[in-house]
């Protein structure tokens, strides 16, 4: 009788005394089944309810020290933060009455330090060379949560990470965003959708396949972006491809010469991508071209040994106005390569401020997470390092770690340290 | 008397006109040298004219700390440190408040401006000689470190290599002033690479050389005592034949050729054939491997692999060596060992990745400086091999890490500072600011383990070399 | 002595001393004031600039004596002889020099010491050649490191680095791409490295715009690109996209993949090598190539397994339409005549470039009207050109031979810097019996004219482009040297 087209709607006109008996007895078939996989469930459930440690997410707690880092990067008197349900509700102000407290004399509140570019806890490379263009390899398909990797960063300070495809591909896959420790105890990954790799560095060009040159190279990247616009392009590639070109999706581009980084400028203001820069060695030649092209900069990895032209490239890049990310590098790099990285940076002209920004606000902002990790303010997750000291002074040390209001980590106890100058 | 005083102004007045009009063109010369003298920018007179650099806190290297102290450079030496020190006439002054004064850090084991390793073998090759002079980028990028001083090391990949050397990064000086010690140590290396059977042979040949120089040194003593024996007999032969012949003239010359000749027999069967003895050849590596042995030269080795280091502690052990350890990423493990036998060691500085530090199994340890110096070695730290060409060293921030992981403070600066020094034997010249020692000195714009320190002036010598841009 | 003597003594003392403290006080600050550091003059460069100099070479008439240019806003507004200049204008004057525009390479190869390096390596010259070239070039590579280094970077010798080289490193490289043997829809700006040291050299001889030319290693290689030599990086290129690059001859059988190796060094050719290994194999790759552009123009579907790629097809159409030029490389008289007649049965125009044996074609290429960008001019090849084998018969008196036939041209340096570059081969030239102004027309106008650019640059000439250089002579003279050079209404170079 009904007329309408949307098939749900339609009902049997009539039904004979056998078929609905029989839709009965599958009825109740059916409610047995469910009821009888809830019973099973219920326990399981109520185990991980009471394996949730005490001090789980969804008390008030509040952390105090020393000081803080503020948005800005700045130290400033009396940390005081309030979680709750693993956000920080409250920085600063009076201490809220009947809250858990954990207080660190002398210590400093930052905001989880953030690694965006390494390739901590992977099992295998990271590379996929048979073609040079793979916008759907997936970078979180080689995170292995189990790696004792993962420990030692999150004993460094770093709370998340972003897993980066290697540099032989031209479009080399899609970054993934983890984290080294969760509320829930164990490393994560929080997104597998992460920015698009690409890369013009020389490990591209392969005898075997195309590209063989920086001609070709370019070329096909050209043609790809544009075959996007047109939307010839194969259904496989065009979801990632197709947002990266129309500007939805950041790219992250390893541009390793002055001349990779201005091919990068030229396409992103043709086609008006939003791109990062990774790997960039003539920070000296091009800083001054950027402008406002290019989303940011990710600096590094700088060592204790690192040359002079890549310590200075984070100064010429702030001071150009380029928002500058800085990059740990793990794990071929030291478990604080981060804040090694940091001060190497300060000690060749960056700004202080700047430099714990780039370790922890930027990256956040470069990876796509701006608004959720990276700050202590209100509203944002409640990922905390508690330094010893100020986090770029390598004389401190990790008390405690805090990721989504829970703390993972807590230093074994040493001789306190005494004032510093 | 007026006219005495007229007669004695004129007088003066015609000499001082009559003496200058003659030779009037000496009056500028002088007055423009006076004034070039006077503005400083004579370099005689910056050596002559003491600097006194005030108001700064000064870290002395020694652990000794002045607040608002003062030190006077001078001839090229530390003529006074203190907070109360009185500043000597026509000094220069610096205006340092607000910034720290240290000695200039020692670098004990960098290849900056090293050009050329030895060969093996050859423990003669001097680094000293392999010291670039005119690497001007490489050495402003010590200074720009804080360091005036490095260990430049003769290392062959595997055994034995060279002598290393202490040298100061003066640009420019006679090498008195810039090679502190041509021959500090002789430089060994026990490779991890190729396993342990490799180590084993690199062990052996190591004491297979100590050995072959101890029975060298006896060859020698040897030679001299058969040497002098066969000079004895020479001087007691040719006194006796002296005497024979006086004899012989006493006696009166009847004799008959029959009786010479039986003269000359009977000489002639007493006399063997006095052979002088065979000089042994000059070894000049074995030579080395001695003054090492007398304990004159410190022996280096790196090692990094724990059991390269017990085989190289038991020769230590066995020749009675003056051993220091370098690299040593793996004397944590031999702690108690290593504070008994009473060797220093000297750390790098720049980390291990997160991969590599775990790589060498469960013996990876995240606070090496820490569990050595608990256990009373004495430890240094050196920059160790640069990872490429414009790789700059920073010395301070290794030693900032290690303080992080546990490191005494006040030791710490001692590790690039006076215990460096120790360690190469030239606490007299360099690594503390105290009188008398070489006016090396640093200015940082804070302390220099905190975040943000720059260098501001580095003094070698009482010279000013390098200045920081931007610096007034 | 009386009172007045005394007085007049001591007043004369007196003032002697006062005199002698003003003087040494003078003397102080004279040396202080030469200590002190002398302060730059600050702000922006004046928008009009008027050089005046003993002789002007506009290329558009005579050579004015004493002339003075007027430069505003990047482009020259007057140039004469008794001209005024505006209040406010920057004047450069220097009297014994001359001026020229800037001169422009028709064929220029940037960066050519690195691929040079890498197959001299391979014929026995030392690897520390690339390194070198390397280093002169990259604005911040490393020094050359010790042979032990390079004997660690390359374990498998020169085969495995010429491999690894011939592969696209360093990417700074003018590399044509070697995944197809026809790759028009490649250019040759992608590959280029604005930054390269070259671009300093070049400048240095009074280059100010080159046309660089991709390398001979396909046979229908990229698309050349027209750049400045110095100004802002975002100005710098001027046509992204110029003509398509052919090669006839024995270019793309040496350098293609996996060809580089000599015989008996390497695998037989066969059908997993890649094509071309024979000068007929060039011939065919050409033909088939244009055969299925037209066919494809037709409306039907090219096969084959040898097909150019499909984006190759739109481009090689559009210079069957003429709308994009060709040029086509060739140096023996026979591949001239290989491209004579390849482009005759599709009915193509080209340049020719290189053209070593021209002289050998004259009136073949005075009929079919090819204009030639000719060069450089040797007596005994050297570098990779001396390795090819082809450059055995070379003429120093093919530009007057060119000439005197009536065809076009203009002369290049290619990869030869210096010394050897483009004002140097214009001199040879003029020795070997090319007259002086064809000679100063076939590096200005001529090259201007091929490349399109006439009236905008290669000529003084109210409304071109402000690219000159000041010669502190003749420019065509043994001695002379650019004592300034001018790009886009800045000076950008002046000799110390």
């Amino acid at each position: 009788m009904s007329t309408s087209v949307d098939e749900r709607s339609t009902v049997p006109m009539a039904m004979s005394e056998a078929e609905r008996r029989a839709m009965q007895s599958d009825r109740i078939r059916r409610i047995a089944c469910v009821g009888l996989i809830a019973a099973l469930m219920l326990p399981a459930m109520g185990w991980a309810q009471a394996a949730s440690s005490p001090t789980s997410a969804q008390v008030v707690r509040v952390v105090e020290a020393n000081a803080y880092v503020t948005p800005e990067g700045k130290l400033r008197r009396s940390g005081r933060v309030v979680i709750e349900n693993g956000v920080i509700v409250q920085v600063g102000g009076e201490r809220p009455a009947g809250t858990v407290v954990d207080g660190y004399e002398g210590g400093v509140l930052c905001p989880g330090l953030i690694d965006c570019h390494t390739g901590l806890g992977v099992l295998g490379p990271l590379g996929e060379h048979a073609a040079a263009v793979q916008p759907r390899v997936r970078a979180r398909d080689a995170f292995n949560r189990y790696s004792w990797q993962l420990r030692a960063a999150l004993e460094a300070g770093i709370t998340t990470f972003g897993l980066v495809p290697d540099d032989e591909n031209l479009v080399g896959g899609r970054v993934a965003v983890c984290q080294t420790a969760s509320p829930e105890g164990g490393a994560r990954a929080l997104t597998d959708g992460g920015p698009l790799k690409l890369s013009l560095a020389p490990g591209v060009f392969k005898v075997d396949r195309e590209p063989t040159s920086r001609s070709a190279a370019l070329g096909m990247l050209r043609e790809k972006l544009e075959a996007v616009h047109g939307g010839s392009n194969s259904s496989a590639e065009r979801d990632a491809l197709r947002a990266f070109a129309e500007g939805r999706l950041a790219g992250w581009l390893t541009a390793p010469s002055g001349a990779d980084v201005l091919a990068g400028v030229q396409l992103a203001d043709e086609y008006g991508l939003r791109l990062t820069l990774i790997h960039t060695h003539d920070a000296r030649l091009v800083a001054g071209e950027l402008g406002d092209a290019v989303e940011g900069v990710v600096v590094g990895p700088l060592g204790m040994m690192a040359e002079r032209r890549d310590a200075e490239a984070a100064k010429r890049f702030v001071e150009a106005g380029v928002p500058v990310a800085l990059a740990g590098g793990l794990p071929h790099q030291p478990a604080d390569s981060l804040r090694i990285g940091a001060c190497v940076a300060t000690r060749a002209g960056l700004p202080r401020a700047a430099a714990r920004r780039a370790i922890t606000s930027e990256p956040a902002k470069l990876l796509g997470l701006g608004k959720w990790i990276g700050t202590i303010e209100k509203g944002y997750q409640a990922d905390l390092v508690v330094f010893s000291g100020d986090p770029l002074d390598l004389r401190s040390r990790v008390l405690a770690v805090y990721v989504g209001g829970c703390r993972v980590y807590v230093a074994p106890a040493t001789a306190t340290q005494g004032d510093r100058p | 008397m007026f006219d005495n005083r007229d007669v004695m102004i004129s007088s003066v007045t015609q000499h001082r006109s009559g003496r200058f009009a003659r030779a009037w063109w000496l009056r500028w010369p002088v007055l423009v040298s006076l004034a070039w003298w006077l503005s400083g920018a004579n370099l005689i007179s910056a050596q002559v004219r003491p600097l006194a650099i005030e108001g700064a806190t000064v870290l002395t290297g020694t652990g000794e700390v002045f607040r608002q102290g003062t030190v006077v450079l001078q001839g090229g030496k530390i003529s006074a440190v203190g907070r109360k020190v009185k500043r000597p006439l026509l000094a220069r002054r610096v205006e340092a408040r607000r910034k720290y004064v240290t000695p200039g850090f020692i670098d004990c084991y960098t290849v900056l401006t090293l050009r050329g390793k030895p060969r093996s073998g050859v423990a003669t090759a001097r680094a000293a000689d392999a010291f670039d002079w005119y690497a001007r980028d490489e050495i402003e990028a010590a200074w720009r470190a804080g360091i005036t001083a490095v260990y430049l090391p003769a290392h062959v990949p595997d055994g034995t290599g060279g002598l290393g050397a202490v040298i100061r990064l003066l640009p420019h000086g006679s090498p008195d002033d810039v090679v502190l010690a041509g021959e500090a140590a002789l430089c060994s290396s026990v490779a991890g690479r190729g396993g342990a059977l490799a180590r084993v042979k690199t062990t052996e040949a190591l004491r297979r050389g100590f050995i072959a120089a101890r029975e060298y040194r006896e060859a020698c003593e040897d030679y001299e005592e058969s040497l002098k024996e066969y000079e004895e007999q020479l001087a007691a032969r040719s006194k006796k034949a002296k005497a024979d012949a006086a004899k012989k003239k006493a006696s009166g010359k009847a004799k008959g050729p029959n009786e010479k000749k039986e003269g000359e027999a009977k000489a002639g069967k007493k006399e063997e054939e006095l052979k002088k003895p065979e000089e042994p050849a000059t070894d000049r590596v074995n030579e080395v491997l001695l003054r090492v042995l007398d304990g004159e030269l410190r022996w280096r080795v790196e090692a990094q692999d724990p059991a390269a280091i017990s085989n190289v502690l038991d020769i230590a052990e066995e020749f009675h060596l003056a051993l220091v350890l370098e690299g040593a990423t793996g004397a944590h493990l031999c702690a108690e060992r290593l504070a008994a036998l009473d060797v220093p060691v000297v750390l790098w500085s720049q980390p291990a990745g997160l991969a590599y530090q775990w790589k060498q199994g469960e013996q990876g340890c995240a606070a090496p400086a820490t569990v050595l110096q608990d256990a009373g070695v004495a430890v240094c730290f050196g920059s160790g091999v640069l990872p490429s060409r414009g790789s700059e060293p920073r010395l301070a921030l290794g030693v900032a890490r290690a303080i992080g992981q546990g490191f005494d403070e006040v030791a710490a600066l001692g590790a690039v500072t006076s215990e460096a020094a120790a360690l190469l034997g030239v606490e007299d010249e360099i690594g503390r600011l105290v009188p008398g020692n070489r006016a090396d000195v640093v200015i940082w714009s804070r302390h220099p383990f905190a975040p943000g320190a720059r260098v501001e002036r580095v003094y070698i010598g009482g010279r000013e070399v390098y200045r920081a841009d931007g610096d007034e | 002595m009386n009172r007045q003597t005394l007085a007049t003594r001591a007043g004369s003392v007196a003032a002697r001393a006062a005199r002698t403290w003003v003087r040494c006080g003078l003397m102080l600050l004279m040396v202080l004031g030469l200590s002190l550091p002398v302060s730059a003059e600050g702000g922006e460069p004046p928008g009009v600039i008027a050089v005046k100099a003993g002789r002007v070479h506009t290329m558009t008439g005579d050579a004015i004596d004493h002339g003075v240019v007027i430069i505003r806003d990047g482009v020259i507004e007057v140039v004469g002889r008794d001209v005024e200049i505006p209040a406010g204008a920057e004047v450069i004057e220097l009297p014994d020099g001359v001026i020229t525009p800037g001169l422009i390479d028709a064929c220029c190869m940037v960066d050519f010491g690195i691929p040079e390096g890498a197959t001299g390596w391979l014929h026995g010259a030392k690897p520390y050649s690339f390194w070198r070239a390397l280093s002169e070039i990259q604005p911040e590579a490393p020094d050359a490191p010790s042979i032990s280094v390079l004997d660690r970077e390359f374990p498998a010798g020169p085969v495995g680095a010429v491999e690894k080289l011939t592969a696209g490193q360093p990417a700074h490289a003018t590399w044509a791409d070697q995944a197809y043997e026809v790759t028009p829809h490649r250019r040759v700006v992608d590959s280029l490295n604005l930054l390269s040291n070259d671009f300093a050299r070049l400048l240095r001889g009074g280059v100010t715009m080159a046309y660089i030319s991709p390398d001979s290693a396909n046979v229908i290689g990229g698309r050349g690109a027209v750049v400045k030599t110095a100004g802002p990086l975002g100005d710098r290129v001027v046509c992204a996209a110029g003509a398509v690059k052919a090669t006839m001859g024995g270019d793309p059988i040496r350098r293609g993949l996996p060809n580089y190796l000599p015989p008996m060094y390497g695998p037989t050719p066969n059908f997993h090598t890649r094509r071309p290994t024979t000068r007929m194999g060039v011939d065919w790759v050409f033909r088939k190539a244009f055969f299925d552009a037209a066919k494809a123009q037709a409306g039907e579907k090219p096969g084959g397994a040898d097909a150019p790629p499909p984006p190759a097809l739109p481009v090689l159409q559009q210079v069957l339409e003429g709308r994009v030029p060709l040029r086509i490389q060739a140096r023996m008289q026979h591949d001239i005549f290989s491209a004579l007649r390849l482009a005759e049965e599709f009915k193509l125009n080209f340049i020719l470039e290189e053209g070593t044996e021209a002289y050998r074609c004259l009136p073949q290429l005075q009929a079919a009207g090819v204009p030639v960008v000719f060069g450089p001019l040797y007596m005994t090849a050297s570098g990779y050109r001396g390795r090819t084998d082809e450059a055995r018969r070379p003429r120093l008196t093919t530009p007057r031979q060119l000439a005197d036939a009536g065809i076009a041209f203009a002369l290049t340096a290619q990869e030869l810097r210096d010394e050897e570059g483009l004002v140097r081969q214009a001199m040879v030239a003029v020795r070997h019996g090319l007259d002086e102004e064809e000679a100063l027309r076939s590096i200005t106008t001529a090259p201007a004219a091929m490349l399109g650019l006439s009236g905008k640059v290669g000529e003084l000439s109210p409304g071109a482009a402000a690219d000159l250089v000041v010669w502190s002579g003749e420019p065509l003279s043994a001695t002379s040297r650019p004592k300034l050079v001018v790009v886009g209404g800045e000076v950008v170079y002046e000799l110390e």
